[in-house]
Order: structure tokens, then C-alpha cells, then sequence
């Protein structure tokens, strides 16, 4: 959902940065447009994020893998403002946020597509249950959306075409 | 204008020419010696006075007892060279009514235009033989046979023939004859790097904060150098000169080529805080070390983002000198493991604040808004997506372009890798050929598998870092999908990644 929004920020010809702490963002997953951060250490992160904030020039800056707490949440706090921009931290602890944004996957939702023996062979989507909160605001929603395949590939050397179940 | 110095006694001499040059440069500022036709010696006279430049030079030359000197003076090198050498051709030809040993100055003769041509050639220069320009043996014969015998027959000609019958050299001949040379005989001078210093002999400076004090009046001295040519500095030196005489010369680096005199302040101070002086500091220097033409983008008015432009710019420079190149791009490989299949590579380029995600629009049917779904395409991926009819774009009443109503790109759950796949402890259970992950242990804790597809076997590397690997994914009992796999080699069970 998140990316979805730095995709959609960057479609609008605005900045969106992703700051990923964690090191978790798969790069043959990640598409291109939104600025990807990889610092080196959760003070790195939570300094780059704070000054990408204050500048001014980000629309979107997501902080994933690290969560700030106390003073810190204050500071990032007062960079927004600065900056005019849109700040997401993906916390537990959501306090000083505007909105606070949960997701959660639907455990019977998801629609499988199932191979000759009816065993499930790939996911095809999945229901989240969104809610929102806002002051004196709350609301929810189920949203389906696509799975993205794994892109596995099996027992290849890299570089070597995969030319098996071709006709001979 | 262009002075020429020959002299057919150079011929036994050639090798000593460049001992000439310190003697020269007391007339003119720049000397360059060649070695053809036995040794040609050019002096530069641009915007001085050509004549005068002319005559000393050969008053220094006689003073090293060279006399038998011939001097050409011309708009172009090649009007120069040829007036220096006119003389003994002339004496070859039979043409000329000079003696070999007088001076010659191309500039005293007179001139005559030669059609279509922007140098004027002086008029005893056309009478000379073609060969004068040092034509290749088989080119000498074409224009023998063509019954080209002067310089200036060859100049009357129209150029389309000449690159016809006499090819490309005959053309770079053609356009000799006719005084014109592009030729490079001096080098352009390379502007000096910006660079200011600073000198104290009364007192030695042990304290680095005071030390700033002067190195920001040195940065802003260099600064505005950097910023009245133009360019901006990505590196910089710091010298200081020490009391016990040695100099300790610090390199200032700045992730992005910048004239701020902030960002460098910022650099400077940096270092200096973290500097131990082994003596008291009596000098200070700084310059510019490497340097770089400031080339702006080209702006877009219809960007939101160019006002910001420089802020971000700014931001990501800042980010990048105090963090090294975390902003990232990936670089993928057809590695069959995920996690080996990127290298993340540092990218200067993205902060220039330059924006490369504009969307290029593909419309099959403008007029109307319908028929078959239209296209969108990343000009970067190349990704087409297909827009539902409900969301092109719609034309707005008297407006020439398209307004997107809905160009929100599509959520979707994404695969997410944890750093190093994570052991975990787990239930089984037996299928056809495998065994089927049923749950869990993570941290402590059991998550059920409701759901399994898998195995998905992926094994390589014989000759490097084997694996063979079984992965399944798995719906578990808090809905998340999971990323297991089962090690084949090790027989361990690991958590790789989850879907969000």
C-alpha cells in the first residue's frame, strides 16, 4: 500500500523517498520512481529522514525497519511541519500522528490457483482489512489487491536460458 | 596573427629547436616548436603587434648568432608557415625575386581574396607550386596530371570537384591553398583552479576552531572564484602550513560538486574537529582540487517539483557526505536466489533533482475516449500497464490535453526479504514426495500454516557456494504469507521473507 502511494506520489510529479533501515526491499521487486534510502544504522536513518523532511522537496517519506520514539517522534514532528511534506513511520507506537493507518491481512482471503491435483500452486490476491483513525474520524475498509509472484527460478545457473518443457 | 620562424639552417640544428624557446619568450608569452620541414619555430602574436613581435624575435636570434632566418607573419598558421618557407621555393620555382637568407613577412605582401575564402592569401603566395603545402607523392601526381602548377589554380577550384576527383587529402590541400587551417598550434591555456592563502607570522595557531575563522574567509574567496567561472568545486585542498616549517595538506571532499560556501564550511569544519596539529599552523591554504562545469537541467515550469528542486538536491548532497551513497538503486542479476540476485549501487545522478519518472502517453483514441484500453508507459521500465476504459484520461472543454482522472498505480502485496534468512523450528507433515510445512516457531512463538504451495526447489553453484533449496509459501494463522524454505543441504528450516 505504501509503495503503491510513493508510486502514485511520483506519478503526480512530486518526491517520495523510502528509507529502508531493515535492508527487507527486494530489489527485483522494487520499481523504479520513488528515492530508496538504505542507511547504514537506525541514526542515520532517523537523521536522513528528519533532514529529507525539513527540505522541503519530499511529498512522501516513509521510514520503514526503524521506529522513533520519545524526542525523537517530537523532532520528526516539527521537520515536517518544516517541510510541508507527508511523513510515514511504520511503528506500533503510533503517537503524535495525525492518522494512524492499520493493516491486516484476512487469513481466509486470499484466492489460490490451484494445479492439477488441487494442490494450491499460486496466490492470485488477498483481501486487507484497512482502518483509519483520525481525530473524531474512524473507518475501515477491505481492499483486494493483486499478489506479486516470487519469480522463483529453479536449479538454472544465472546467465543460462531456461529452455525446459519446450518442444524438442 | 601568426609568426612563423624557418630557417634552412635548422636542418642540422632540428633537435635543438626547443632551446630557442627560453630566448623567444622574451618576446612573446607563448613558443611552440615543430619538427617539420626541418624545424619550424611559432611564436604567438595574437593581440600583440605582429610585425614587432617579428622583428624581435629575429633580433634574438641573431644575438644567438642564428642570421639566415626567414619569418612568415599570417591570419592562419598555414599563411604564416608557407610565407616563412615562401623563399626558398620561390628560388626553386625561378619564380621568386628574393634571395634565399632575406626575411620574409607575410604580412608586408600583398594580399588578394581567393573566392569564397574568409583569409586572404598573400598574392606571391599563390604563385607558388602546390607542393609547398607538402602534398603526398600520388596526390602530387593527380595534380600534375590535372595541370594544377600554383597554389592559387588550386584555390580557384570549387570544392565539390576537388573532393570528387582528389578525395578527402585533396580537399584538406584545397582548403590550405586557399589559407585556410584549423590547425591547433597553441594549446589553450588552462585557466588556474580558484585558490586563496592566507600567511601569519607574528603567531602560531594551535586551536583548529580558530582556525575556521580563516579557512571561511578562504572559502568565500574561492567560492565566489567558482562561482564567477562557472563551475563548481567537488573536491578542495586544505594546506596549513606549520611552524616546524612542514606543510600538512588535508583533501576536503563533498559528495556532490557544489561552490556553496556553506556546504564547504560544513566539510571544513568536519575535518578540522576531528584534526590533531602536531605544531602550531602559521599559513593556510585552499584549492580548488578538482573542478566542474555547472551545468544546470533544463527546468520543466509544468513540474511541481522543479521549485524544490534545488532544496532536494541540497538535502541529498548533504545526506550523502555524512553517510556515504545510501541512495540506492538496484542493480539485478538472473541469480536464481533472490537475495544474491541484487547488488544495490550508490546513485549520484538521482539528486540532481531531475526527476526521470515522467510518464510518456500512448493515446489510440483521442477523439472519442474509447475503444480499446489505452497504454501507459514508463519510459525508465518500459512497464505497460492496460488503464480500464472508466479511468482514461478525459478531455477537458477547451483545453488541448488529456487530464488523467485515476492514474493511481495498482497496490499489491510485494515479497519483503529478511537481511539473512532466520532458522525457525517446525512442524511437518508427509505429501506425495515432500513434506509440507504445517507450522512454525518464530521468536518464540508458533504460527499455524493454513495454507501451502511448495515445494519450489532451487539448487546451483556447483563449483562456488553450493545450495539446494526448497521453498514454500505459507499463509499462516495471523493471515500473513511467509517465505519458508528448507535447506536441502544443511537440513535446516529458515524464514526468508513475507509478503506485504
Amino acid at each position: 500500500m505504501l509503495r503503491a502511494a510513493c508510486r502514485c506520489t511520483v506519478a503526480k510529479n512530486e518526491r517520495a523517498v523510502w528509507i529502508d533501515t531493515a535492508g527487507t526491499v527486494v530489489g527485483a521487486f522494487w520499481d523504479e520512481g520513488p528515492f530508496l534510502i538504505q542507511p547504514k544504522s537506525r541514526k542515520d536513518a532517523l537523521k536522513g529522514a528528519e533532514e529529507l523532511l525539513q527540505c522541503g522537496g519530499f511529498a512522501l517519506v516513509v521510514l520503514d525497519g526503524t521506529e522513533p520514539e520519545g524526542t525523537e517522534t517530537v523532532r520528526l514532528t516539527r521537520a515536517v511541519r518544516e517541510g510541508g511534506g507527508a511523513f510515514v513511520a511504520i511503528t506500533p507506537h503510533p503517537s503524535l500522528a495525525k492518522l494512524r493507518l492499520e493493516s491486516k491481512i484476512l487469513p481466509h482471503s486470499y484466492q489460490w490457483r490451484r494445479g492439477p491435483f488441487d494442490d494450491p500452486v499460486d496466490v492470485q490476491t488477498a483481501t486487507v482489512r484497512v482502518r483509519a483513525r483520525a481525530a473524531g474520524w474512524n473507518a475501515s475498509a477491505d481492499i483486494t489487491v493483486p499478489v506479486t509472484p516470487h519469480d522463483v527460478r529453479l536449479s538454472l545457473e544465472p546467465g543460462l536460458a531456461d529452455r525446459r518443457g519446450l518442444p524438442r | 596573427m601568426f609568426v612563423c620562424l624557418w630557417s634552412p639552417a635548422w636542418r642540422t640544428v632540428a633537435d635543438s629547436l626547443a632551446d630557442l624557446s627560453p630566448a623567444l619568450l622574451t618576446v612573446t608569452p607563448r613558443v611552440v616548436t615543430e619538427e617539420r620541414r626541418g624545424g619550424l619555430v611559432w611564436v604567438d602574436a595574437r593581440g600583440l603587434d605582429a610585425e614587432h613581435v617579428a622583428r624581435a624575435s629575429l633580433e634574438v636570434l641573431r644575438g644567438l648568432g642564428l642570421s639566415n632566418v626567414h619569418v612568415g607573419i599570417g591570419k592562419t598558421a598555414i599563411v604564416a608557415e608557407v610565407a616563412a618557407v615562401a623563399a626558398t621555393f620561390a628560388t626553386m620555382a625561378g619564380t621568386g625575386n628574393r634571395e634565399p637568407g632575406t626575411e620574409t613577412a607575410g604580412s608586408e605582401q600583398p594580399s588578394a581574396p581567393v573566392p569564397g575564402s574568409p583569409f586572404p592569401v598573400p598574392e606571391s603566395l599563390g604563385s607558388l607550386p602546390p607542393s609547398v603545402l607538402e602534398p603526398d607523392p600520388h596526390l602530387a601526381a593527380l595534380l600534375d596530371g590535372i595541370g594544377i602548377e600554383t597554389m592559387a589554380e588550386l584555390a580557384a577550384l570549387e570544392g565539390e570537384s576537388v573532393e570528387v576527383r582528389l578525395g578527402a587529402e585533396g580537399v584538406r590541400l584545397w582548403k590550405l591553398a586557399r589559407g585556410e587551417d584549423d590547425r591547433l598550434i597553441f594549446a589553450p591555456i588552462p585557466r588556474a583552479l580558484p585558490h586563496a592563502s592566507l600567511e601569519w607570522s607574528d603567531y602560531a595557531l594551535t586551536d583548529t576552531e580558530r582556525l575556521l575563522f580563516s579557512v571561511n574567509a578562504l572559502l568565500g574567496t574561492v567560492c565566489e572564484k567558482l562561482m564567477e567561472r562557472g563551475s563548481r568545486a567537488r573536491e578542495m585542498t586544505l594546506e596549513l602550513t606549520l611552524a616546524s616549517g612542514t606543510t600538512l595538506t588535508t583533501p576536503v571532499r563533498a559528495g556532490r560538486a557544489t561552490a556553496s560556501r556553506k556546504t564547504w564550511l560544513r566539510l571544513a569544519r568536519a575535518i578540522l574537529e576531528r584534526m590533531v596539529l602536531p605544531a602550531g599552523v602559521v599559513g593556510l591554504t585552499l584549492h580548488a582540487a578538482t573542478v566542474v562545469a555547472d551545468a544546470g537541467n533544463q527546468g520543466d515550469l509544468f513540474d511541481r517539483g522543479f521549485a524544490t528542486a534545488a532544496a532536494t538536491e541540497a538535502a541529498l548532497a548533504s545526506l550523502a557526505e555524512e553517510q556515504g551513497d545510501v541512495v540506492v538503486v538496484p542493480a539485478n542479476t538472473a541469480h536464481p536466489l533472490v537475495e544474491r540476485r541484487t547488488h544495490w549501487v550508490g546513485n549520484g545522478e538521482l539528486g540532481t533533482g531531475n526527476r526521470g519518472e515522467k510518464r510518456e502517453r500512448t493515446t489510440r483514441d483521442r477523439e472519442t475516449g474509447k475503444g480499446e484500453p489505452q497504454k501507459y508507459t514508463d519510459r525508465k521500465s518500459a512497464v505497460v500497464r492496460e488503464v480500464p476504459n472508466d479511468q482514461q484520461p478525459a478531455s477537458v472543454p477547451g483545453s488541448p490535453f488529456l487530464v488523467p482522472s485515476l492514474l493511481l498505480p495498482d497496490s499489491r502485496l510485494t515479497l519483503y526479504l529478511l537481511p539473512t534468512p532466520r532458522a525457525v523450528e517446525i512442524q511437518t507433515e508427509q505429501r506425495r514426495d515432500h513434506v509440507l510445512p504445517t507450522a512454525y516457531r518464530d521468536g518464540g512463538a508458533w504460527y499455524k500454516v493454513l495454507s501451502a504451495a511448495g515445494p519450489d526447489r532451487v539448487s546451483g553453484e556447483r563449483w562456488g557456494e553450493a545450495f539446494a533449496r526448497e521453498y514454500f509459501r505459507c499463509i499462516i494463522d495471523d493471515g500473513g504469507m511467509v517465505w519458508l524454505y528448507h535447506d536441502a543441504r544443511a537440513d535446516g528450516w529458515y524464514i526468508h521473507g513475507w509478503w506485504d
